[in-house]
């Protein structure tokens, strides 16, 4: 008989065998075989029962397999053996989502998918530590100056803190004194300081325009300017009232200034002329923000036609102005565009009791963001506030992130996290707290001392490089140091840095 | 309703409800490019889906008729596998070689929706796993020498408590 039809005819036979039979028949035929053939058996046997769906499977389907992995099985599953392994970290998007979730840097096109795990790892170290509240070390930098003066106005550039400082149990002694100190944080030491010519004025805003150029607001609307490299000091008056916010830009040779007198200066940063005074303004000006595009290019030819805008904050309102050439300055007066803080028209009064400063604008997304203070109810008594997020040409609303809270000053805000000052309870309670805007939800933070504002707009707080803000990465702690400086009611300025 | 006759590799013929066999990206462009809607004694032969697969394939078309169509995926969502009905659930629990069939004939058939709940059938077998019990689900032999697995554990540590 042939093999094959003896096959087909013993195969049907055994299908119409009950289960114990064919089981039966199975061992029978087992027995029957050598130890060599066993032997062969037992190795087939196990390939056939169990399928390695991941290496069997079309690369895509293994890949969108693993792409519903939550991370530690993904992390197991990278571990199995070769063709798992392979699977796993050669395809970036079984990675994607993970990071997107965890909110650190998209991957450069160059990153491997080794070395964008060890992002991503580290995304996930921080929120840790974070949520722990492990992940800052605070520190202080004391009293330098070695008098009863106080810090009361602080500011940080690339590694640089400026604080000023005011006796004000001095006030009707002989021996006023205020200064103004740099620290380079790095060294941990004083690299400048300045006595100021007219001790009895108190400082009311320090400006650092790149660490060497230093300007200095006070309360009687005199501006300060010392170019450090040169040795050059310029003076600005008038302004009727204190000065709040300070901006300059060196290649634009311009400083701009928002005081509560209700209007914005633009100076001659060199020669202390006034250029313009804008008067659109109908409270104290707080912020001042200015913002120039690189002006040289490649052959380091100044290019005049891009546009520089300035933004200008109060208690109610958001100005907007750009411009383009130096000529057009002295022009400028209306802004192109106003948006309000005030929500709830007919509140006026009670809602200005609620104004949280801080003003931020990122110009690759050409997004303005800052907070609008919820109207606090009789039921309500711990506050509402929403972060927005508005388009600097239109002032169409991009994102509103609502956070259960009382805000104080919103200190910095990138792509997808927010750093915020709440309101200071106890030791315990974490004021300084850090937002994911995808998730709308508090993520962590740090408890730092209170601080009373000595300015509508927290000058005594100075944010470090925010860069961390638009995604985490593994580089955080390395360059990152400064996550915020505060002046303590106690004279001394504390600091937290990433640990 | 018009039917069409889907002939498995092994050779059987299914008559099929075309509404259901449409749910096949792979019939439904046959069946539109091909103009073959009207002729209802064509035959369709699936060379890459034996009888019993194909069984199962199309009740769960017939059960899924009214569905809506599955949505795009997002690349950057988080996904779920904790979204699988019961009747699904209970459609495959079936051993895993049926399982890898399901898997390759609903993506030769170009079905997303048996794709994406078969895919987060054998997600779900892995998931909450050591690579150890990985290996021991799907009988895999772990191939790598003592370093290799060294490196490997170490590029690949989990750091949150589980």
């Amino acid at each position: 008989m042939d093999p094959a039809e003896w096959l087909v005819a013993t195969g049907t036979t055994f299908l119409d065998l009950s289960s114990e039979d064919r089981f039966r028949t199975l061992v029978y035929l087992l027995d029957q075989c050598s130890p060599q053939e066993r032997w062969r058996w037992q190795r087939e046997l196990t390939e056939r029962l169990h399928r390695d769906l991941i290496s069997w499977l079309p690369v895509e389907i293994a890949v969108k397999i693993l792409t519903y992995l939550d991370l530690p099985s993904l992390f197991s599953a990278a571990q199995v053996n070769r063709t798992w392994q392979s699977r796993a970290d050669s395809h970036l998007e079984v990675w994607r989502q993970h990071g997107e979730s965890t909110g650190v840097q998209t991957p450069a096109a160059s990153e491997s998918v080794q070395e964008w795990k060890d992002t991503l790892r580290a995304g996930i170290r921080i929120r840790r530590e974070l949520k722990l509240g492990r992940a800052f070390e605070a520190g202080s930098l004391g009293n330098p100056s070695q008098s009863a003066a106080q810090f009361i106005a602080l500011d940080y550039d690339e590694g640089f803190l400026a604080a000023a400082s005011f006796d004000s149990s001095a006030e009707h002694s002989r021996d006023w004194s205020s200064l103004v100190l740099i620290s380079s944080l790095k060294r941990q030491e004083v690299i400048h300081r300045f006595m100021l010519a007219e001790p009895q004025l108190r400082p009311t805003v320090v400006k650092l325009i790149m660490p060497m150029y230093l300007c200095v607001g006070f309360v009687d609307g005199t501006i300060h300017y010392w170019d450090i490299p040169d040795a050059n000091s310029v003076r600005f008056i008038g302004h009727t009232g204190a000065v709040f916010s300070l901006a300059g830009n060196l290649e634009l040779n311009l400083l701009v200034s928002g005081s509560c007198d209700l209007t914005v200066r633009l100076w001659n940063l060199a020669t202390g002329t006034s250029i313009r005074t804008i008067q659109t303004h109908d409270n104290w000006v707080v912020t001042v923000i200015l913002w120039v595009p690189p002006l040289f290019s490649g052959d380091s030819k100044r290019n005049d036609t891009l546009k520089k805008r300035l933004f200008t904050m109060t208690k109610t309102q958001i100005h907007c102005f750009e411009w383009t050439s130096e000529k057009d300055l002295p022009a400028l007066q209306k802004p192109y565009l106003v948006i309000p803080l005030k929500q709830n028209e007919g509140y006026e009064e009670l809602r200005g009791e609620f104004f949280t400063p801080g003003l931020h604008y990122d110009p690759k997304a050409s997004v303005i963001s800052f907070v609008r203070q919820m109207l606090i109810c009789e039921t309500q008594t711990i506050g509402d506030a929403d972060i927005i997020s508005v388009c600097a040409e239109t002032g169409v609303t991009k994102r509103s992130i609502h956070i259960n809270q009382k805000i104080r000053k919103l200190l910095a805000v990138g792509n997808r996290f927010a750093l915020i000052l709440l309101p200071y309870v106890d030791s315990k309670y974490k004021n300084l707290g850090i937002i994911d805007l995808q998730s709308r939800k508090l993520i962590g933070g740090a408890t730092v001392p209170h601080s009373r504002a000595s300015t509508p707009d927290f000058s005594q707080i100075a944010v470090g490089h925010p860069g961390w803000l638009d995604g985490l990465s593994t580089e955080i702690s390395t360059n990152q140091d400064l996550v915020i400086a505060l002046r303590v009611n106690n004279g001394t300025i504390h600091t937290l840095k990433w640990h | 309703m018009p039917t069409i006759k889907l002939q498995s590799s092994d050779g059987e013929v299914f008559p099929v409800d075309v509404e259901i066999a449409k749910q096949s990206v792979t019939i439904k462009t046959m069946l539109d490019d091909l103009g073959m809607e009207d002729e209802e004694e064509e035959i369709v032969p699936l060379p890459n889906v034996n009888a019993a697969i194909l069984k199962k394939v199309i009740q769960w078309a017939t059960y899924h008729k009214d569905d809506p169509p599955a949505p795009e995926d997002d690349e950057n969502k988080e996904k779920r596998t904790d979204d699988i009905t019961s009747w699904d659930a209970d459609f495959l629990k079936v051993d895993q070689g049926t399982l890898f069939e399901l898997i390759l004939a609903s993506n030769y058939l170009d079905i997303k929706g048996l794709l994406d709940v078969t895919c987060k059938t054998v997600a779900n077998m892995i998931k909450g796993k050591t690579p150890e019990e990985i290996r021991k689900t799907f009988n895999i032999k772990n191939d790598f020498t003592p370093s290799e697995e060294e490196q490997v554990r170490k590029e690949n540590e989990w750091c949150e408590e589980k």
